[in-house]
């Protein structure tokens, strides 16, 4: 098999292919323009194979927004991207009050098939406004999907589907999984499969653990967390701990709760990690959600875990203590299981 | 600190080594890739640099050291050695680890220390499977060896008591059905000298063999039974016997309460009773040992009953009854207030007492009545 792309590169390609299959789309944002290529390099390339449909902007989110609000009613399929998720506050306002709405408000005669793609998350030092997750405050809206890929998701694939798809779509990229190769098939030590294969925007499971084991704890996670993953999975493995990792790629509306619930019913304990702030969080409805499908089936309170509600400081070692780590899903998982 | 930045160069030390310093006043200047900025002390002392000017330091790594009185560089550090060794946690070395966390996990399931299991396995590194079989070890071991109680040490205080019943007739069925009741107890088996139950069983519980102490004494040694009840109502000197040998051998006897029964405040409740359903102990009432207590009786408020009684249903008592040992009641059988009924008495069916009664009494109900034929028939 042929190496994996790392997610930077399914992105990009996923770009390519977008506008090389449907001239409607066009992409624009902050900086994007070759030779610079973008913030993070995703539109590296884009606007020397599309000089026509890719341009840059002025330093306005709502602005950037706003006008993909107008080329989407008029029938394009705008991609922006907003340089760090941060400044999606600036674009809320054009994202809520009308992208989420004027499907609804025209009664159904326009559709919004708009993508707004940004970075999220921390790790890298970029200090209080540029290492948010704040994907959590656009989850629960109306209308508005928000989508973010794991390193187990094609996160090209998942573009795609975003960009297809007819409604707004807030697609949130963790800064961190870039540079990481995807984990798309099974390996030697973790079991890699899809719970709803049919999916727009699929689950991935994984499993540290043969068929035929029930989990001793189930982890349900989103975007950056993923990173994670691969070496607590085989950690755990080496401490016997069998762990099934659920990673939905739609964080709102949340997909079906069904197989989540059976998953999270299976092993009886389950742990819920967001990279965002966990109070009020994605991981608080999904929660609520399976306390509601759950009900007697739990051993223990779910237990959730995401960064500490408060700013996020530049210094590396002060940011650690902020974000949640590898460590502190060890311990969750460790303290469901006592 | 910048984002890209992981170093800092001292610029300037803003203090001589050893002056006193002030919290908030500059200590030093440092400088990275977007900016130059000072450094402000964090305490009142006196400074130690552990940086000369012009050194490239990590982010993190310690500029300086303000201490209560003038410190060299030496002493600042071993006390940064000293620190660190103490704060760093033990095994922190993976190969070190002589246990798995499902190992530990599982082990405190069971309130079992890790490290027993570990010292049973030495040189290896145990395992999930290593606890469960060291788990199954322990409990195969002889009774001897595990100290029995019943308190609360051996078991968790939700812990079924497992009870052996003597006798497997119409009595060990009622007993039978009350234990089915009772979520904390369970019948293990049934000791009966009648021939031909052996080897049978009563509601599922197995006859083990003939009323013998020793086997029964040898079941609680070894941990399959907690305690012992007697179902025969009938005979109380077999009663009386059972109990008295059985007690002195330190055989533990249980009661056994059907659920239904109402219990009052300050009751006093002896062992080896069997309390049937409806019952009802009135408070401040005292119980003896080895009574058998059929369905509807009442031992009203301040009541004593002694030891080895039998009684059919319905035996009503008023207050402050007193029941000597081994008496004997038929069944609807009501007693006024203040009564005494002396031991070994047999007080019959449909009796009304109304006075005290000497000990080895035998009661007669005179309550009589006709019996005519039914006129017209159907």
């Amino acid at each position: 098999m042929s190496q994996q792309l790392t997610n930077l590169e399914s992105l990009r390609s996923a770009l390519q292919s977008a506008m090389a299959d449907d001239e409607t789309v066009v992409v624009f944002g902050e900086d994007i323009l070759d030779p610079y290529g973008g913030a993070f390099k995703v539109t590296k390339g884009l606007s020397t194979a599309f000089p026509n449909r890719v341009f840059t902007t002025p330093i306005c989110e709502g602005a950037i927004v706003g006008m993909a609000n107008g080329l989407a009613l008029r029938g394009m399929r705008p991609v922006a991207e907003l340089m760090f998720g941060d400044f999606i506050t600036l674009a809320a306002d054009q994202l809520i009050n009308h992208a989420a709405k004027f499907p609804a408000m025209y009664n159904g005669r326009v559709t919004l098939p708009l993508v707004v793609r940004t970075p999220m998350g921390g790790g890298r030092g970029y200090g209080p406004t540029h290492s948010q997750s704040l994907e959590r405050m656009f989850c629960g809206v109306p209308h508005l999907s928000v989508v973010a890929p794991t390193i187990f998701h094609d996160a090209g694939k998942l573009l795609r589907a975003a960009i297809a798809s007819d409604g707004p779509v807030v697609f949130i990229e963790n800064k961190l999984l870039y540079p990481l190769r995807q984990q798309l098939h099974s390996t030697a030590t973790i079991q890699h499969d899809v719970l709803d294969p049919e999916a727009e925007y699929p689950t991935v499971r994984l499993r540290n653990f043969g068929a035929g084991d029930s989990a001793d704890v189930t982890l349900i996670a989103n975007g950056g967390v993923s990173r994670f993953l691969p070496s607590l999975l085989e950690r755990l493995a080496d401490e016997e701990i069998r762990l099934q990792a659920v990673l939905p790629s739609v964080l709102s509306p949340l997909p079906p709760i069904a197989p989540l619930a059976a998953a999270a019913a299976d092993s009886g304990r389950v742990v819920i990690a967001e990279e965002g702030i966990a109070t009020n969080g994605w991981g608080a409805e999904l929660a609520a959600r399976l306390y509601e499908s759950c009900m007697g089936r739990l051993a223990c309170p779910i237990v959730r875990i995401g960064a500490m509600p408060t700013v996020i400081p530049a210094a590396k070692h002060l940011e650690d203590e902020i974000l949640p780590s590898e460590t502190t899903i060890l311990n969750a998982i460790l303290k469901v299981l006592s | 600190m910048g984002a890209n930045d992981t170093t800092a160069i001292i610029v300037e030390l803003a203090k001589q080594p050893g002056e006193p310093v002030r919290k908030g006043e500059i200590i030093c200047v440092a400088e990275t890739t977007k900016s130059i900025f000072d450094i402000e002390s964090t305490h009142d002392g006196f400074i130690t640099f552990l940086a000369e000017a012009g050194a490239e330091l990590a982010v993190g790594e310690p500029v300086a050291a303000v201490c209560d009185a003038p410190s060299s560089i030496e002493e600042i550090q071993a006390f940064i050695a000293s620190v660190s060794a103490s704060s760093s946690l033990p095994q922190t070395d993976g190969s070190e680890t002589s246990w798995t966390m499902k190992a530990e996990l599982v082990a405190r399931q069971h309130n079992l220390q890790i490290q027993q299991v570990a010292a049973a396995f030495a040189g290896k590194k145990i395992t999930e499977a290593d606890v469960h079989q060291f788990l199954s070890e322990q409990s195969a071991k002889p009774a001897a060896e595990t100290a029995r109680d019943l308190v609360n040490d051996l078991y968790p205080s939700g812990r079924v008591q497992r009870l052996v019943i003597v006798g497997g007739g119409e009595g060990a069925v009622q007993i039978l059905d009350a234990i089915s009741k009772i979520p904390t107890q369970q019948a293990v088996a049934i000791v009966d000298d009648n021939p031909t139950l052996q080897g049978r069983s009563v509601a599922d519980v197995p006859v083990v063999g003939p009323v013998s102490a020793a086997q029964v004494k040898q079941m609680i040694e070894q941990n399959q039974a907690d305690g012992v009840v007697i179902s025969v109502s009938t005979s109380i000197p077999f009663r009386q016997r059972i109990f008295d040998e059985w007690s002195a051998l330190g055989i533990p006897f249980a009661n056994v309460v059907h659920p239904s029964v109402q219990v009052g405040i300050n009751v006093a409740l002896g062992a080896g009773n069997v309390i049937l359903a409806f019952c009802q102990l009135g408070p401040c009432a005292t119980v003896g040992n080895n009574n058998f207590l059929s369905a509807y009786c009442s031992i009203e408020h301040h009541s004593t009953l002694g030891n080895h009684c039998s009684f059919g249903p319905g035996v009503i008592t008023s207050s402050r009854a007193n029941i000597g040992d081994r008496a004997r009641f038929g069944t609807g059988i009501f007693i006024e207030p203040h009564i005494t009924i002396g031991h070994d008495s047999v007080i019959g069916s449909g009796c009304i007492l109304w006075n005290d009664v000497p000990p080895e009494s035998v009661l007669k109900s005179k309550l009589n009545y006709a019996v005519r034929q039914k006129k017209g028939g159907r």
